[in-house]
């Protein structure tokens, strides 16, 4: 591998829906944190014994949710909902299997995709720093991943 | 910062860790504590060729690598088990961090190239006792 002297801020080009590229991941990103927090909220709710263990996710989502949301103007934010409040309705309507050790798993296999999912995002972003921030986010998500998988497989021992 | 600094920045960081690896990897008891070897020879092999591959993106780019110091400072004296876990811990969460400045200051290969690092090293800190964190790498959030 050679180094790709391509500055790392790349001149922002419009989407077809005249978005900031950089917006819409934003959003995409935003949307993807809701989602994680409200199923985590929605986990500690069913299993209030799990609240422990899911206390740095439920922190590092919603640290991600309040960041990304300053990044993406109202208009573009798909239906995301930073207050603590709005998150709790939001997650009412989350299915949590009824096994600890299952939805354990299923927050796991969650944060893996998100990961994944977050390491694409922080390739394609347009602005060095956004892309700096994305990875980290993605970074968080696979610690969360692996912790996670490691705590689920304890229990079912 | 340019694509090529950011990158000699990380291999600064690289071969820190390569010789704190070293370091840490002479005084555990591979029969005493098998687990904790396991994993700081892992970890040693794994800088060791990011070391390498990063010297190989600056060479190809035809610049010089930047060359290693011949000692780094430890954090702590590095002879109890706890110490050297903590040793570690701190190699890797330094590394996150110029992990990440890479990929703030790099596109393409060179980024895809960090973005893995820092994940990986992210994970792995969690094997040195580190808990998840909010934002592994950006010690400003």
């Amino acid at each position: 591998m050679t180094v790709d002297q391509t500055p790392a801020d790349r001149p922002t080009r419009r989407g077809t829906a005249g978005l900031d590229p950089d917006i819409a991941l934003a959003a995409t990103a935003l949307d993807q944190e809701q989602a994680a927090l409200d199923l985590v909220q929605a986990t500690i709710r069913r299993h209030p014994r799990l609240r422990g263990l899911l206390a740095d996710a439920r922190r590092a989502h919603t640290a991600h949710v309040r960041i990304l949301t300053d990044a993406v103007p109202k208009q573009a934010r798909p239906h995301a909902s930073p207050s603590p409040s709005a998150s709790a309705s939001a997650s009412a309507g989350v299915h949590v299997a009824a096994s600890p050790a299952h939805a354990l798993r299923t927050v796991a296999r969650h944060e893996n995709r998100l990961a994944l999912s977050g390491k694409t995002h922080a390739f394609s972003a347009q602005s060095g720093a956004f892309a700096r921030l994305l990875a980290g986010i993605a970074a968080s998500a696979a610690q969360q991943a692996t912790f996670l998988s490691q705590r689920a497989a304890e229990a079912h021992r | 910062m340019t694509p090529l600094q950011a990158i000699q920045a990380t291999l600064v960081g690289e071969h820190a860790a390569v010789y704190v690896y070293g370091v840490v990897g002479g005084r555990v008891s591979s029969s005493a504590d098998p687990a904790l070897a396991a994993k700081v020879a892992q970890a040693y092999t794994t800088h060791r060729g990011r070391r390498d591959q990063l010297t190989a993106m600056v060479r190809a780019a035809g610049a010089d690598p930047v060359a290693a110091d011949v000692s780094y400072r430890l954090p702590n004296p590095a002879t109890t088990v706890r110490q050297l876990e903590a040793v570690a811990l701190h190699v890797e969460r330094q590394c996150t961090e110029v992990y990440a400045q890479m990929v703030g200051n790099t596109s393409r290969a060179n980024r895809q190239w960090a973005i893995e690092a820092l994940t990986d090293a992210a994970v792995r800190q969690l094997g040195f006792g580190g808990s998840p964190q909010p934002f592994p790498g950006l010690p400003e959030l």
